[in-house]
């Protein structure tokens, strides 16, 4: 009786796993659950990017995405964990410009490339801020930078060699101010810092930091003034032009197949296209900005910062 | 005056709706639980809640999400007390007297003081951050690195108080944990220390699995040592399962001084509550008049920080709540999760939300009740869980600790790391060096090299500043003399004798 018990059940654990293994992996992809590695910690910028999606993808794709989170060495140890896993599409990896660009450029260890992997999607997109104290002197970011140049200013950032500090290095040097990084761990210490007055200024990407009590933005690296703060200047328009932002996205390990990845690309697509309004409200109230792109498209914005940042990170003479 | 009764109305007419009711309980179940197991800590739980919570009104979500951390701190001493094995760092030092008393047969009393003590912490928290929640975080701002570095200052000129044995040994194993404290990455620089092209020791030594490994770990490799069958955590009969009279009269003061020590250290926005629990022991031990009882099993060394550190997980809040800064990486999800909801924290959030404010407030009062309700009657559980046959009992604590240190990270190396300083806390043992200076080390040191980095960065490498800032000049000369008055009497009683 136990037996037949016992062969029923693997007669039926075969049954089910037979379409996952004999229907082709291109014509019904997705057959199962596909795991999406995060390099960064549940509950950051890049998490809230992806619950965005998750469950909205999900419905589209008719599977579940897992979010396998593992954190380590500032991104490289789960970039490295997804660069090695089977190109068939159901191993993805989340990424940002911090985890995926500047590691090779900065870290030892961080043995991969924007080679190593194809572009899925851009999901958010998410402006640098600079910001003062709500009662700095500084009103405009012209005022900041012409006191710059006589007095040394400290500003604050989430950490050395991150995408805003060497953003800062670059816009001092254009601008021909010197002023002091003091690196704090992580953008809320930063923000301490500096409404607390010990530090002059922060830089750093969107999180919280505006608002009444709070901290005032001088300027963003955008292309155009952000809808949401009218009257904050762009880098470009008061004559430095410096364009950059941060991005959440999704990649795959390099070799999985075209279809699989026009697959999860409309996925993303028709899941935005469905959800349009609340998924920018949502996005707003975490300060990220909905913005899907091609994997073309993502790739060309990602390979111009691998550039701009090797070149100031050169001239910063910062090799690793 | 008024906006708060009236707030109060509003948070707990929020709160002791059924719905809210059975998610705050919900969230100090699963703290309680969470706290028992060693390794899994409040973040991995909140995070893995963090989706689910995404369907949730807000306000019961962070209920929730609340219930668990506040939860797991309660919860958090019980394996320290009965097995020796902290959960995280915060409950180092409650092992130290904790398990003491346990195998001398009071592990009732020793869960009965930090569980009722934890209650007084948390509830006088709660009232601390309902009155004077603004007003504080106002003042926690002018705490920048050089006051973060004069505090840290004063609490390593404690330190030594941690230590009951010889003094000399106590300062070679600080030293040792500096230096482990250092390994990763330099955060001024981006340069790697120690690492030896390990990945994963770029990001420095855990701190979790480093304890379960000292304490736990160590500990059971050291009852190994006797003839198996003959092992028992007890040493002797049990006695009573609730705390006496006279150990009432012992802790009382502990658990004030301890509150208002945790409540203070818990509002700075860049985080102090790891401090809190280390300095309530040291300053217990510090007014004792008989120090020399703690390390054998001293309720008071058990009351003291185990009120701290609830006390601390209130004022946590207030950082977070009133400005938006998150301090340690539980607040940080929690900030997340309000962000999810289209709330963004700050001085506007009592204002534009009073409801999810008062309503978190008036939850955690009645978690504390909750907590103390669901915690007295398992203590009788808990302490015939000692009675285990040790030859069953020593398997499951290694089986505990191997699957607490792999789900910290999901990576194999921390179990490595752990199983390391599990040879090395033995070690440690059988030559008389004690492992909480070497925890203390280990946690204050990256921070004391931060600040002081960070202030001389900021007065172009002058030590002036620390003391030119008159927060950081009153912690500083504090510090000095309190280095002072604990090292004299080492001085007089030269040449170097070893105490014990």
């Amino acid at each position: 009786m136990k037996k037949e018990g016992i062969v029923l059940a693997f007669g039926i654990v075969i049954l089910s796993a037979m379409p996952a293994t004999m229907v082709s992996a291109q014509g019904s992809y997705p057959t199962r659950a596909v795991e999406v590695v995060s390099p960064n910690a549940a509950g950051g910028g890049l998490d809230f990017a992806l619950q965005l999606f998750k469950p909205r993808v999900e419905k589209v794709l008719g599977k579940p995405l897992i979010i396998n989170y593992k954190p380590g060495a500032g991104g490289i140890q789960g970039t490295l964990s997804a660069k090695d896993a089977k190109p068939d599409g159901y191993t993805l990896m989340a990424a940002t410009v911090s985890t995926l660009i500047l590691p090779p450029l900065t870290k030892k260890g961080a043995t991969y490339s924007l080679d190593d992997f194809t572009p899925v999607c851009n999901l958010t997109s998410i402006p640098l801020l600079f910001c003062v104290k709500e009662d700095s002197p500084y009103k405009t970011m012209e005022d900041f930078i012409r006191a710059a140049k006589t007095k040394k200013m400290k500003y604050a950032t989430p950490g050395t060699y991150y995408n805003v500090h060497i953003l800062m290095e670059a816009l001092s040097r254009m601008a021909g101010f010197q002023a002091i990084h003091v690196p704090q761990k992580g953008t809320a210490a930063g923000m301490a810092a500096v409404m607390g007055g010990h530090l002059d200024m922060l830089v750093a990407a969107s999180s919280g930091q505006a608002g009444p009590g709070k901290l005032r933005i001088l300027a963003t690296a955008e292309a155009s003034r952000l809808d949401d703060y009218p009257n904050v200047s762009t880098l470009k328009e008061i004559g430095y032009p410096l364009v950059i932002s941060a991005s959440d996205s999704l990649w795959a390990p390099r070799g999985v197949p075209k279809e699989i990845i026009t697959v999860l690309f409309d996925a993303h697509r028709k899941a935005y296209a469905q959800n349009k309004e609340e998924m920018d409200r949502i996005g707003k109230t975490g300060e990220q900005m909905v913005s899907i792109l091609t994997g073309d498209e993502l790739i060309k914005v990602y390979r111009a910062q691998y550039d701009f940042f090797k070149k100031i990170l050169d001239e910063m003479g910062s090799a690793k | 005056m008024y906006e708060m009764s009236d707030g109060l109305l509003t948070g707990f007419s929020v709160a002791l709706s059924w719905g809210n009711l059975f998610y705050c309980f919900l969230g100090v179940l699963t703290g309680t639980l969470i706290g028992v197991l060693p390794g899994l800590g409040p973040s991995a739980t909140i995070s893995l809640l963090l989706p689910a919570t995404f369907y949730l009104p807000p306000t019961p979500a962070i209920i929730m999400l609340s219930g668990v951390y506040y939860g797991a701190m309660y919860g958090g001493s019980t394996t320290s007390i009965l097995v020796n094995i902290p959960g995280e760092a915060a409950s180092v030092v409650t092992c130290l007297d904790g398990y003491q008393m346990a195998r001398q047969g009071r592990a009732g009393p020793a869960l009965g003081i930090s569980a009722l003590g934890s209650f007084i912490a948390g509830t006088i928290g709660v009232l601390g951050l309902m009155i004077a929640a603004p007003f504080l975080a106002r003042f926690a701002l002018r705490f920048g690195s050089p006051e973060y570095f004069s505090l840290i200052f004063m609490a390593f000129s404690m330190v030594i108080y941690l230590a009951s044995g010889s003094v000399i040994k106590a300062v070679m194993i600080i030293v040792l944990g500096v230096f482990v404290g250092s390994i990763g990455v330099d955060f001024i620089t981006g340069d790697l220390r120690f690492t030896f092209g390990s990945l994963t020791l770029s990001d420095g030594v855990g701190l979790v699995p480093v304890v379960m490994g000292l304490f736990g770990i160590g500990e059971v490799l050291e009852n190994l040592e006797e003839e198996t069958g003959q092992i028992q955590i007890l040493r002797t009969k049990l006695k009573g399962l609730l705390p006496t009279i006279q150990d009432w009269k012992d802790s009382l003061g502990p658990i004030l001084r301890g509150t208002v020590l945790g409540f203070s250290l818990g509002i700075l926005p860049g985080g102090g509550a790891v401090m809190s629990s280390f300095a309530s022991y040291a300053l217990e031990k510090r007014i004792s008049k008989h120090p020399e009882q703690f390390g054998k099993g001293a309720i008071q060394g058990v009351a003291g920080p185990e009120s701290a550190n609830n006390a601390g997980s209130s004022s946590n809040f207030i950082p977070l709540l009133t400005l938006g800064l998150p301090c340690n990486p539980v607040m940080a999800l929690l900030l997340g999760s309000l962000l999810i909801h289209g709330i963004s924290p700050g001085p506007m959030l009592i204002k534009d939300h009073p409801e999810l404010f008062w309503g978190v407030i008036s939850s955690m009062y009645i978690g504390n009740v909750m907590l103390v309700l669901l915690n007295l009657p398992l203590i009788g559980l808990w302490v015939r869980l000692l009675s285990v046959p040790y030859s069953v009992l020593f398997p499951l604590i290694l089986l505990f600790c191997l699957i607490g240190a792999y789900s910290l990270n999901n990576n194999v190396w921390d179990i490595i790391v752990m199983v390391f300083f599990g040879i090395f806390g033995y070690l440690m043992r059988k030559f008389n060096y004690e492992a909480a200076p070497f925890v203390f080390a280990l946690v204050l040191s990256p921070m004391f090299e931060e600040s002081l980095r960070q202030s001389l960065l900021m007065s172009e490498g002058s030590f002036a500043i620390f003391f030119t800032r008159p927060i950081s000049c009153v912690l500083m000369v504090t510090g000095i003399v309190l280095f002072s008055v604990a090292a004299l009497p080492w001085f007089k009683r030269k040449p170097f004798r070893e105490s014990q």
